[in-house]
């Protein structure tokens, strides 16, 4: 025909894909009838033309009338989801429960994890600041030291281009005097005004070109400027401050908009940098503040650290001299590097970090178990749709008779599982708001569900949901349409093995990943258990530290001290600077006098009773004491791995000298066991403990066991009747080292939490499958007991088969567990051993919930009436 | 009875005045010519569809075509429900029709 052969060959085969409009119509000759006519009427080139438009029109209707047709499939399908949803009331909560559970637990994870890594992110600039770090060589490990001296900041502007602009944050407590005369401690940060120009953090009121430039400048967050100058405006007011043991008026030029709190440097108050002389920031080895530079848009860090080399060759090497040694050039004991802002919350230093900070290894192992759970609850929901196929498999049966093809029968069940996942969402969020603030205080932050309803996060967590909701939906869409309606509304056998081995691996797996989860929980409190109650080398209960001012002298302590001590209670008083927990201690230089190696030690500066107050056990020779006059020359004691680095037993240590680092003389008087002053994740330092009866910063008491109460009541009087001017302010050194903890601790509760939700998954798992095979075996069960078995006989035959399943879980889920786990404690120094304990608790554990779960269900199956379940079919 | 849409209503014209029967391509052309725009096949089966669904239309298959493999043609019937729902939306057009007439010549 030659109307044909004229017709677009493409458009023809596109037409006749169109198979809903062939039922009732007939494209192609329609087309072709058209076409022919126009053919004559107005050419080839109309009639081709007309051809193709029509054809891409037509194609858009059919698209308009399918989309509406499948819409109303679509709507019938939610109304049969809805009426099975409704006639399965358990089984349907259980389902989406399950899957609620696992999605909420994912979004409170998604959400912490998102905001332990949106830290430092909102400046402006993030990406081109960083943080002027050193790693120096020191006993045969480098040390990382994030922290320098006042005199690099201007050096590093001179010395290399790329460097735009830098700040330093030197950390502060300064007493400020409040408009009721009352002295109060304040923590602050001394910086340069180009804290502006670098970081985005602002003012409410006042210049940010001039705000910090002067000497004596102030400026704080709104709350603060209340707390010190009443409710009037501050800005040009001025805050008396306590300053080299006078009054000095500091002038308040700004309000300081509050920093965010997921910043890594926090504050809420500045002073100026201008404000401590200049001669103060010349020494190169001074360490004492933190630097931060901000890089040209051109430069590129490895640039940098490589001009870093140079600077540390011409400027530092003068004074590390004494660092070296034999044949060592400064390149091997100290290196120059740049830290990226944005990566010093989640990696921070482990010395000298003023935040507490945050842990990437947390970050991976939430996220993990973020997946883990929702692999548990995504198997849970498919194995519960497919056990409850039988169901439905009448159903699947009639619509297959009359004609429905599996196509359209899998997009229903697919339909069906979208719509749960759906509700399962939305009480997913419903359970994320109401636990948020719970959560908030085991993760000990501050998050909010706002986030997830943010345009963007909500289109990715809707596409999440579908993609979810057709993964889950796949394979029961797939298992139940391929029922024969034939053997199905026989009643016949629909269901084979092999489909119920599938289901069975499915608990299996989910079994052994909650049992990962458990045994993961079960570690980290080990763990911690164990960090918390090793001795720590001195007593940590019982002590409290109280703020010293620094216009007192010795003779204030001394009298404070003759006071206190004249009550009972309390036991021993000592000042000094260092209290073991602190975050921050120094550093120095020790030798022996025949030698000229340079040991670095960890240097504790303390006053008289430093060892009594604190409970350390002597190892060897005593305690600093008043009754030697020669202690006041110059005394040290030494811990156990200090001796043992200078190359003496505690014994042998005493009565020698040492020179110190700033070429004093001074005899060990005795050696204290070995005492852990940081968190118990890092091997013990070798430390000195020089006695400096005139320099303090907190007097320490011990108080004696009974009447703690009574003795924070008569140290409050003594201390308001000695310092009238002065806020009694004080803490437990106990409250003081449990912070050091609170990353494990978090950990433990948040693993607490996650390994009883996965395992409630498993368990509603576990519910969907024995009540599935319960029901199939209804009539075994009614034969069994028609021929005299017992309903507990009758149950121990049916749970043999799921104690096999469980076991068979732990087997596998052991090993695993064990090696994540080892990997885990290998980041501490003193850590205990998993312990087949926790394998063999484990492993009742989930034997007795999985039993629990099978008895609650099977019972009532076992226990029917035999006559009533084999008349059932 | 309801009323008609507008398109349907020129559909159901359409066949009557093609004698109540008749396939695809005349029906376009007519109503092509009746509404004065054009109108693609497929928007015409859409409609068709509705109205088969509706009952105001049949629709069957013809006998094969008398030429080498020739097939067969849909064609339309307007049924005697369709019949009806075109009266009344055409009296009901009437009667809009007058009593604008008379609200005209009031004012």
């Amino acid at each position: 025909m030659a109307t044909r052969s004229q017709s677009p060959r493409l458009a023809r085969r596109l037409l006749a894909r169109l198979d809903v409009y062939q039922w009732n119509h007939s494209i192609l000759e329609d087309f072709d009838e058209t076409f022919s006519e126009l053919l004559q009427s107005g050419g080839p080139l109309r009639a081709r033309c007309w051809y193709w438009m029509s054809t891409v029109m037509t194609l858009a209707a059919y698209l308009k009338f399918i989309m509406s047709w499948r819409f109303h499939m679509f709507r019938n399908h939610l109304i049969i989801a809805y009426r099975n949803f409704i006639r399965h009331k358990l089984f349907s909560f259980i389902n989406v429960f399950g899957l609620a559970v696992g999605l909420g637990v994912c979004m409170m994870i998604t959400l912490w994890v998102l905001n332990e890594c949106s830290y430092d992110r909102f400046h402006k600039n993030a990406d081109r600041i960083f943080r002027v770090e050193r790693e120096l060589f020191r006993d045969n490990l480098f040390s990382r030291w994030p922290i320098t001296g006042g005199v690099y900041r201007q050096a590093l502007i001179d010395d290399i281009p790329e460097v735009e602009n830098a700040v330093r944050f030197w950390r502060r407590t300064l007493v400020f005097k409040d408009h009721k005369e009352f002295r109060r401690q304040q923590d602050l940060y001394a910086a340069d005004n180009s804290v502006f120009k670098i970081f985005d953090f602002a003012l409410e009121e006042g210049d940010v070109e001039t705000a910090l430039t002067e000497p004596m400048t102030v400026i704080l967050t709104r709350e603060n400027a209340s707390r010190y100058l009443g409710a009037e405006d501050a800005v040009g007011r001025s805050i008396p401050v306590e300053w080299n043991g006078q009054m000095v008026d500091f002038k308040v030029t700004g309000i300081l908009k509050k920093v965010p709190v997921n910043s890594h440097i926090q504050f809420d108050t500045l002073i100026s940098m201008a404000s401590y002389p200049k001669e103060q920031f010349t020494n190169w080895r001074a360490n004492n503040l933190y630097t931060y530079v901000l890089l040209t848009k051109t430069a590129s860090k490895r640039d940098v650290e490589q001009k870093f080399k140079t600077f540390v060759g011409r400027r530092l090497e003068p004074y590390y001299g004494d660092l070296l040694g034999r044949g060592q050039a400064i390149h091997d004991v100290l290196k120059m590097y740049l830290y990226p802002l944005t990566g010093v919350h989640l990696h921070p230093s482990a010395n000298w970090e003023a935040e507490p900070g945050g842990s990437v290894a947390s970050v991976y192992a939430f996220s993990l178990v973020a997946i883990l759970i929702l692999i548990i609850a995504c198997l849970n929901f498919i194995n519960l749709s497919t056990a409850r196929a039988g169901k439905r498999a009448k159903e699947v049966g009639i619509r297959k008779t009359i004609g429905a093809a599996e196509r359209q029968l899998r997009r229903q069940f697919i339909h069906e599982s979208l719509m749960l996942t759906f509700i399962s969402l939305a009480l997913a969020l419903v359970f994320g708001e109401l636990s948020v603030r719970a959560v908030n205080k085991i993760f000990s932050g501050n998050l909010s569900m706002s986030v997830l309803f943010e345009p963007l996060n909500l289109a990715v967590i809707v596409v999440a949901a579908v993609a979810l909701g057709i993964l889950a939906g796949l394979y029961p869409a797939f298992y139940m349409t391929r029922f024969e309606p034939a053997g199905v509304l026989r009643g016949g056998v629909y269901l084979g093995r092999a489909k119920s081995r599938f289901r069975r691996n499915l608990v299996v797996i989910q079994f052994a990943v909650s049992i990962v989860i458990m045994i993961g929980m079960f570690t980290v409190s080990r763990q911690l258990h164990y960090i918390q109650t090793r001795p720590l080398g001195f007593d940590k209960s019982n002590v409290v530290l109280l703020q010293v001012r620094s216009s007192w002298g010795a003779t204030t302590y001394e009298s404070l001290r003759n006071e206190l001590l004249r009550d009972p209670r309390i036991y021993a008083v000592s000042s000094g600077t260092d209290a073991p927990g602190d975050p921050l201690y120094s550093n120095g230089a020790v030798m022996r006098q025949d030698s000229t190696e340079v040991i670095n030690m960890i240097y504790y500066t303390t006053g008289y009773d430093y060892a009594e107050t604190y409970g350390m056990e002597l190892a060897a020779g005593r305690a600093f004491s008043r009754d030697f006059g020669t202690d006041a020359a110059g005394a040290v004691m030494l811990n156990e791995s200090a001796a043992k680095r200078i190359g003496w037993t505690p014994a042998e240590a005493v009565g020698k000298r040492l020179i110190l680092g700033d070429k004093s003389a001074a005899a060990v008087v005795g050696v204290v066991k070995n005492f852990n002053y940081k968190s118990l994740r890092s091997e013990i330092e070798p430390t000195i403990i020089v006695l400096r009866p005139d320099v303090m910063t907190q007097v320490s008491v011990r108080i004696k066991v009974g009447d703690e109460e009574g003795a924070l009541r008569y140290l409050r009087e003594k201390w308001e009747r000695t310092f009238p001017e002065d806020q009694f302010e004080y803490g437990f050194l106990d409250a003081r080292i449990e912070r050091a903890y609170e990353g494990e601790r978090t950990t433990r509760n948040i693993g607490l939490v996650f390994a009883s939700l996965s395992v409630l998954i498993s368990c509603l798992g576990l519910l969907g499958l024995v009540s599935f095979t319960a029901e199939e075996k209804t009539k075994e069960i009614g034969i069994r007991k028609a021929l005299g078995a017992s309903t507990g006989k009758v149950l121990l035959m049916l749970s043999r088969e799921f104690i096999k399943w469980i076991i068979l879980a732990n087997i596998l889920a052991w090993p695993l567990a064990w090696f994540l786990m080892n990997k885990w404690l290998e980041n501490f120094a003193f850590r205990t051993d998993i312990g087949w304990g926790v394998f063999i608790l484990t492993g009742i554990l989930t034997m007795s919930f999985g039993i629990i779960t099978f008895i609650s269900h099977t019972v009532r199956a076992a226990s029917v009436n035999p006559a009533d379940c084999i008349r059932h079919e | 009875m309801p009323v008609l849409a507008v398109r349907e209503e020129i559909i159901l014209s359409s066949l009557l005045i093609l004698g109540g029967r008749t396939h695809a391509a005349p029906l376009r052309e007519k109503v092509v010519e009746l509404s004065k725009r054009e109108i693609v096949y497929g928007t015409l089966y859409n409609l068709l569809e509705v109205l088969i669904r509706k009952g105001y239309v049949t629709s069957r298959k013809s006998d094969p075509l008398p030429v080498r493999g020739g097939r067969s043609k849909a064609i339309y019937s307007i049924t005697a429900k369709g019949v009806r729902a075109l009266q009344e939306t055409l009296f009901m057009h009437d009667g809009i029709r007058k009593s604008i007439r008379a609200f005209a010549v009031e004012t």
